[in-house]
C-alpha cells in the first residue's frame, strides 16, 4: 500500500518531534542546575510516555530524536554532534539502548493486550454465535442468523451461499439493509469443491474470503466475507477465526437439517399409521350396516309369502335404519375429508346454540329417538362464534353413540352450560360406560369401545368429534359416570364479544 | 297433475319416477339442465323437482332461467357437499330442498307444501296459521298459544309473520333479513339468531326442542306445519 505510507509515518515523525520538542524545553529549564544525566532522564520519560501512551512508530522516533537532541544541545560541545568526553558516549549510548527497549517492551505488553482483549472478544463471539445456532428454528431464520453475527464479529459485508448438489445460490446476506456484495463465482465454487479457504494473503487477486461450510461428508455450501472495502490487511487470526464461526454454523446447520428430516420421518409414519387406522375404521363402519341391509333385504326377496306382514315390516324398518346409519357414516367420511384437506377453512358465524341443539335433536325425530334426548339449555345464552354444520356434527355423534349403547329406556341428557370463558356441552347416558378405556385413546386411535359392538361409526365419529373441537379450539373428553354410564363433554371457547343488537328490540 | 324430475341418475330418477305415480301425479323425466329448461318452458309442468348435481350446468342456473319464465314451485335435492349451491339455488327462487338421502315421505310432505303454496303468490297472506296451539292471525296482527295472548315486538312479528306466510317452506337467513330488517342487513345473520332465540322463548315450551320454529342449520328457518 505505497500511496496510503507516508500519511502514519508523517504524523508519527509530527508526534515525535512535538514530544521531543517538550522534552528539550525541560532540560534547557533544568540546563545548569541539574547534571546532562538528569537531562538525559527528562528524555527517557519522553520514550516512556510515548511507549504507553503512543505507538511503538512514535516511541522509536521519540528515542532517536531525543538522543541527537540530548548530544546536540546540552553535550559539550553544545551545539555540535560532536561527543568530546568518553563518559558522554556511554551516556548517549545507555540512553539510546534504554529507549529502544522500553518501547520495545511497551509495544510487546501492549500487543498482548490488544491480542488477549481481542481473543476475549473472539470467545464471546463464539459463545453467542452457538447460542443464536442452538435455537431451534426454521433454517433460512438460521442462515440470517449467522451471517448476522459474522458481519458483526468482522464489521464488514458477507454472505451465505448453498448449493451442491444444485450449483451455489446466495440464501443470506449481511448487512441486511444494504445491497449484497459481488463476489466471484468461480471462487466459491472452488472453495465448496476443494473445502479450502482461499482468499488473501494466499490468493492475493482476490478481495474476499471464501470459506467453505463443511460437516460431516458434504459440503453444504460457503462462507463469504468481503474485504473490498477494509484499509489495512487482515490477519491469520482474523481468518482463523472467521473459518471457527462457519464450521460452527455448519454444524448447526446440519444439525437443523437432520432435525427437519427426523420429523418429516416420524410424521410421515404418523399419518401412514392414521391412515390405516381410518381405512380400517371407514370400512367397518360401512361393511356392518352393509351387511345387515343385505341380509334383510335377501330374506324380504326369497322368503316373500312365508314370512309374516309384521316381520316383514320390521326388515324394511331395519333396511331404513341400517341406511341412515351408512348415510351418517358417509357424512364423517365427508367432514373427515374437508377436516384433513390441510387448509381447514371453518365456515365461523355467530351462531346459538340452543339452535344448533334443537336442529340435532330434530335429526332424530325421523327415528322417534327425539323423546329419549333431554335437553336442557340456559335461556339467554350468549352466541357462540363456531361452524354450526360442524358442532351439530359433533353433537349428533356423541348423541348416536349414546342412544345406541345406553338401553332403550333410558334418557340421554344433553347439557349445556356457560364456562367463565367457554361453553360447556355435555351428553350423558346410562348405558355401560367407557369401561377401562384410557378416555384420550378413544378419541385418538379410532377406537371402538367394545369389539362386540353391532352399532358402526363409533370409531370414526369420536375421531372427528375431536377434530371438529380442536379446530374450534375447545377440548372433548369421556368419563364414567358414578352411578353408571359415560359422559362426553366439550367445549366450545367463548369468542369476546359477543355481537349485540345495535338498535333496541325496535 | 304434472311433476318434472330432473336427475340424472337412471336408479333414483325411475324410483322418483314410480313413487311419484303411485301417488297419482304424471312424471315428465329430464337428464341435463338444458332439457330441464326446455321442458318446464313447453311441458308446463306444476312442480319441478331438481337434483343439483346436473352433468351439463350448475343447477342453481337452472333455477334461474325457469324462475325468468314461470313461478313453477322447485324443489331442490342437494348431496351434503352442495350446501353452498343449495342456499344459492334457495335465494335463486327454489322453493325447497331436500338432502339425500332422503325417505319418500319426506319428499311428499315437501310437495305437498310446495304445491300448496303455488297457488297463492308468495307475498300473499294466508288468514290464520293454527296448529297445536299455536295461532297466528295475519288479519289481526295477534299471536296465541293455547289461547293465550303472546306479546311480540315489531320485528319478532315480522319474523315470524313472514315465516307463517308458507308453512313447511324453508326461508333463507337472507330473506329473513331483507323482510324483517332491510337489504342492508344481509349480512347481520346475528340478528336472526338472537331474535329466533326470542321467538323461541316466547312460543316454543321447550326452545331447545323447537315444535314450530324450525332450524334448517347453514340455510334458514321454517315454520312447521304438521
Amino acid at each position: 500500500m505505497p500511496s496510503a505510507a507516508p500519511a502514519p509515518y508523517l504524523r508519527s515523525a509530527a508526534i515525535a518531534a512535538g514530544l521531543t520538542a517538550v522534552a528539550t524545553a525541560l532540560a534547557w529549564w533544568m540546563d545548569g542546575a541539574y547534571s546532562l544525566t538528569g537531562q538525559a532522564m527528562v528524555y527517557l520519560l519522553a520514550v516512556v510516555c510515548a511507549s504507553f501512551y503512543l505507538g511503538q512508530r512514535e516511541s522509536l522516533l521519540t528515542a532517536i530524536f531525543g538522543v541527537s537532541t540530548l548530544n546536540f544541545f546540552f553535550v559539550p560541545p553544545r551545539f555540535t554532534f560532536v561527543v568530546e568526553n568518553r563518559d558522554y558516549v556511554v551516556t548517549l549510548f545507555a540512553l539510546l539502548v534504554v529507549s529502544l527497549s522500553v518501547s520495545g517492551i511497551a509495544a510487546g505488553l501492549k500487543a498482548q493486550t490488544v491480542r488477549a482483549l481481542r481473543r476475549e472478544r473472539r470467545a464471546g463471539e463464539l459463545y453467542e454465535l452457538s447460542e443464536t445456532l442452538n435455537e431451534d428454528a426454521a433454517e433460512d431464520q438460521l442462515l440470517q442468523r449467522a451471517i448476522d453475527a459474522i458481519n458483526a464479529a468482522f464489521g464488514l459485508p458477507c454472505s451465505l451461499l448453498l448449493g451442491p448438489p444444485a450449483g451455489l445460490a446466495r440464501v443470506a446476506h449481511a448487512p441486511a439493509d444494504a445491497s449484497a456484495h459481488a463476489y466471484d463465482r468461480d471462487a466459491a465454487q472452488f472453495a465448496v469443491d476443494h473445502r479450502e479457504t482461499l482468499g488473501p494473503p494466499f490468493w492475493p487477486h482476490l478481495s474476499a474470503w471464501y470459506v467453505p461450510l463443511v460437516a460431516g461428508a458434504a459440503p453444504l455450501g460457503v462462507a463469504i466475507v468481503d474485504l473490498s472495502g477494509r484499509e489495512r490487511s487482515v490477519s491469520d487470526e482474523d481468518r482463523r477465526h472467521l473459518e471457527i464461526m462457519v464450521r460452527q454454523v455448519a454444524m448447526a446447520l446440519q444439525l437443523a437439517r437432520v432435525r427437519k428430516e427426523a420429523r418429516a420421518a416420524a410424521l410421515e409414519a404418523h399419518s401412514e399409521s392414521v391412515r390405516n387406522a381410518l381405512l380400517a375404521s371407514i370400512s367397518h363402519d360401512l361393511r356392518t350396516p352393509l351387511s345387515v341391509i343385505v341380509g334383510c333385504a335377501s330374506t324380504l326377496s326369497e322368503q316373500r309369502g312365508r314370512i309374516s306382514a309384521a316381520r316383514e315390516a320390521e326388515l324394511l324398518r331395519t333396511i331404513e335404519d341400517e341406511a341412515a346409519q351408512m348415510a351418517a357414516t358417509a357424512e364423517n367420511i365427508l367432514q373427515l375429508a374437508r377436516l384433513s384437506s390441510g387448509a381447514l377453512s371453518l365456515h365461523r358465524d355467530w351462531q346459538s346454540l340452543e339452535e344448533i341443539v334443537g336442529s340435532v335433536i330434530g335429526r332424530f325425530r325421523r327415528r322417534g329417538l327425539d323423546r329419549r334426548i333431554r335437553a336442557r339449555v340456559p335461556a339467554g345464552l350468549p352466541l357462540v362464534h363456531a361452524d354450526a354444520v360442524l358442532v351439530a356434527q359433533v353433537l349428533a355423534n356423541l348423541i348416536e353413540n349414546a342412544v345406541k349403547h345406553a338401553p332403550p329406556d333410558t334418557a340421554v341428557e344433553l347439557e349445556v352450560r356457560k364456562g367463565d370463558d367457554d361453553f360447556v356441552i355435555a351428553v350423558k347416558d346410562r348405558g355401560p360406560g367407557i369401561g377401562g378405556v384410557n378416555p384420550p385413546l378413544l378419541f385418538t386411535k379410532f377406537h371402538r369401545g367394545r369389539k362386540e359392538s353391532s352399532g358402526g361409526g363409533v370409531g370414526l365419529g369420536l375421531a372427528i368429534c375431536k377434530a371438529i373441537v380442536e379446530a374450534h379450539g375447545g377440548r372433548i373428553e369421556a368419563r364414567n359416570r358414578r352411578a353408571g354410564g359415560a359422559v362426553f363433554e366439550f367445549t366450545l371457547p367463548r369468542a369476546e364479544p359477543a355481537p349485540v343488537l345495535e338498535e333496541a328490540a325496535a | 297433475m304434472k311433476i318434472l324430475v330432473v336427475e340424472d341418475d337412471p336408479e333414483i330418477r325411475r324410483l322418483l319416477k314410480e313413487s311419484l305415480e303411485t301417488e297419482g301425479f304424471t312424471v315428465l323425466g329430464a337428464v341435463t339442465g338444458r332439457e330441464a329448461i326446455a321442458i318446464a318452458g313447453h311441458g308446463g309442468p306444476e312442480l319441478i323437482v331438481l337434483d343439483l348435481g346436473l352433468p351439463d350446468m350448475d343447477g342453481v342456473e337452472v333455477v334461474r332461467t325457469v324462475r325468468t319464465a314461470s313461478s313453477t314451485p322447485i324443489l331442490i335435492l342437494s348431496a351434503r357437499s352442495e350446501e353452498r349451491q343449495k342456499i344459492e339455488a334457495l335465494d335463486a327462487g327454489a322453493d325447497d330442498y331436500l338432502t339425500k338421502p332422503f325417505g319418500i315421505g319426506e319428499l311428499l310432505a315437501r310437495i305437498r307444501v310446495a304445491l300448496r303454496h303455488a297457488g297463492s303468490a308468495a307475498d300473499a297472506l294466508p288468514g290464520i296459521y293454527e296448529l297445536d296451539g299455536l295461532r297466528i292471525d295475519h288479519g289481526h296482527r295477534r299471536v296465541q298459544r293455547n289461547g293465550q295472548d303472546i306479546h311480540l315486538t315489531p320485528i319478532e312479528y315480522k319474523l315470524i309473520e313472514r315465516l307463517a306466510r308458507s308453512p313447511g317452506k324453508v326461508v333463507t337467513h337472507r330473506q329473513l333479513l331483507i323482510d324483517a330488517w332491510g337489504a342492508e342487513f344481509v349480512e347481520h345473520t346475528h340478528y336472526l339468531r338472537i331474535y329466533m332465540g326470542q321467538l323461541r322463548a316466547k312460543i316454543e315450551a321447550e326452545p331447545a326442542n323447537p315444535r314450530f320454529l324450525i332450524t334448517e342449520t347453514g340455510v334458514g328457518y321454517r315454520l312447521a306445519d304438521e
